[in-house]
């Protein structure tokens, strides 16, 4: 399983139409928060992730939680591509009443959804049990969680920190997408973060930095992490919110704005789709 | 209570390998059997309530067994939304070990004290909760806990000696046990407040009033009929419970009450106001106060009798 860079950026392409096409028809917003990890998504889904096709709900595989609910649509098209569910069944479901694919991922929605998230700052914590589990299984399997930036104003994130430093969680991979918006202002107006490579490296972590939306940097950090043994690792990915459609990109408001028909337009000319 | 609870934890740990212990940093005096026994099954998160109910989850999410202990409002109170969100949401095999129900930690303070944790996680689907009053029924409900596949709490208070409550071979999870028996009136009670209910009932036999005790162990699920039928024999029915009387056995008696038709029945609700206790004082001092001593409660039954 594994796909070259050239694919990795055709599906780029792809995955932030389809997140423009379902929001644009379901007046969904979050639309830069979801574009600020696709890439990071791809980058796992495609080369990192461990998955087996005929079983599907095997306890046996790489866990994955994405703690940022509120891309949530990002995670649903990435699954469909790479979990083999129709796209037809997200557009059906997505925001759609009576049906299950919230504007936050909930439990059981889709095949590679264990858990809701929705509330802030939850993965690390429940990233670090699993970890813990996986190791008193003797399972070599690794345990991924994406994170808001927004979302380490959380207490819950750091006291996750310090038990994983503490215990030197080895499977445990948490990547930051650090795109430097979060709901109300700038991470730095709000709840400076900085010095945040110094900060984990206090904590114990193996911390990585890298372009969130360089696949060459992004492949090249996860394969070098899964061949070591330096864990808990951090991969701070600098990322820019809305990326893909400079109307929205280092936005704020890429977190609120619902695409009318003139944006949605401008947005795929721009994606050359 | 505590004590009994790690004993049974003890034994079935020797029998299952996947049953894991997670404490923010309390248990001194009593899990250090625990620790030394079972070095892989227990770990301390430190200080971080928050952060161990997240590990908790996780560690379930994985097939284990998880028992999440710490003082009741660091427990329940500060990590309510993650308990509903997480655990009880996703139907997760967590158990909530909660220390200090009602004032069992007396002149500690309200930090410590307990007086609103059944109204809260009663509101939590799936969870299945616990309030023994006595070892033996700490020992019945720690017997159904481990055997639960989704969440629970139990509500661990300080208990009193020497009282052995008989069980049936039919028990069964919602059941009431007969404390003491009597045919007057009844007194509905949970937790460790079941001592000073059967002072109670016995200062009442005294002045002529033969008062009925039974205690509920488990408040979710609880069994309805078990409380109709005592309509059929009791005219008075009392709850009483050392918890703010909003939420617990007292609301849950009275709703059963009030959605059966044709009742003729006095009901009364004893326990804690709804206002903040300002004094500090020892479990005992502050159960004189809130009027929930043997004296207080017989006193105030007496007065709803117009006796």
């Amino acid at each position: 399983m594994t796909m070259n860079i050239i694919k990795q950026k055709e599906l780029a392409k792809k995955l932030r139409y389809l997140i423009a096409d379902i929001s644009f028809k379901s007046e969904a917003h979050h639309i830069g928060s979801a574009y600020s990890c696709i890439d990071i998504l791809i980058a796992l889904y495609s080369n990192v992730l461990s998955y087996n096709k005929s079983k599907p709900n095997s306890v046996n595989q790489d866990w994955f939680y994405m703690s940022k609910g509120h891309a949530a649509l990002a995670l649903y098209v990435i699954l469909a591509e790479f979990r083999f569910i129709p796209i037809k069944s997200i557009y059906d479901r997505f925001l759609v009443n009576g049906k299950n694919l919230g504007a936050h991922p909930d439990r059981l929605n889709l095949p590679g959804i264990e858990l809701p998230s929705g509330a802030l700052g939850y993965g690390l914590s429940i990233g670090a049990g699993v970890a813990l589990a996986q190791r008193l299984n003797k399972s070599n399997k690794k345990v991924y969680i994406l994170l808001g930036d927004g979302e380490c104003n959380e207490g819950t994130i750091w006291e996750a920190a310090m038990f994983a430093g503490h215990h030197k969680l080895n499977n445990l991979i948490a990547i930051i997408d650090y795109n430097h918006l979060q709901g109300f202002g700038t991470t730095e107006d709000v709840l400076n973060l900085e010095p945040l490579v110094d900060k984990f490296i206090s904590f114990g972590w193996d911390v990585h930095q890298v372009n969130g939306h360089d696949f060459s940097e992004l492949n090249h950090t996860f394969e070098k992490i899964k061949n070591s043994n330096k864990g808990p690792y951090i991969v701070i990915a600098n990322t820019i919110k809305g990326k893909g459609f400079s109307k929205f990109e280092n936005k704020l408001s890429s977190h609120y704005q619902v695409l009318n028909s003139d944006t949605y337009k401008e947005l795929i000319k721009e994606l050359k789709i | 209570m505590r004590n009994i609870f790690i004993e049974k934890l003890i034994e079935a740990s020797i029998l299952d390998s996947d049953i894991i212990l997670l404490t923010s940093d309390l248990g001194y005096n009593a899990f250090e059997p625990y620790r030394a026994k079972f070095p892989n099954q227990f770990i301390n998160v430190g200080v971080a309530e928050n952060n161990m109910v997240g590990i908790g989850s996780g560690l379930a999410l994985k097939g284990k067994k998880v028992f999440i202990y710490s003082i009741i409002p660091f427990l329940i109170f500060r990590c309510y939304e993650q308990i509903r969100n997480i655990i009880c949401y996703n139907n997760l095999n967590v158990k909530l070990v909660g220390a200090g129900g009602g004032f069992s930690y007396g002149n500690q303070g309200v930090s410590h004290n307990s007086t609103e944790d059944l109204s809260v996680v009663r509101n939590l689907p799936n969870i299945t909760m616990f309030s023994p009053g006595t070892k033996t029924e700490v020992s019945i409900a720690f017997d159904f806990m481990i055997k639960l596949k989704g969440p629970s709490f139990i509500r661990l208070g300080k208990a009193p000696e020497k009282i052995l409550l008989k069980t049936n071979s039919n028990y069964s999870i919602g059941d009431g046990v007969v404390a003491k028996d009597g045919h007057d009136i009844v007194i509905i009670c949970v937790g460790n407040i079941i001592k000073d209910v059967i002072d109670a009932a016995d200062k009442l036999d005294k002045l002529g009033i033969s008062t009925k005790v039974i205690s509920f162990l488990t408040i979710k699920p609880i069994n309805k009929d078990n409380i109709l039928k005592l309509t059929k024999t009791f005219k008075s029915i009392f709850t009483v419970e050392e918890h703010n009387k909003f939420g617990g056995i007292g609301t849950i008696v009275s709703e059963i009450l009030a959605e059966s038709t044709n009742l003729n029945i006095f009901f009364r609700r004893i326990g804690i106001n709804d206002e903040n206790i300002l004094e500090i004082g020892t479990q005992k001092y502050l159960k004189e106060i809130n009027g929930l001593s043997s004296e207080g409660i017989m006193n105030q039954i007496k007065v709803y009798l117009n006796k």
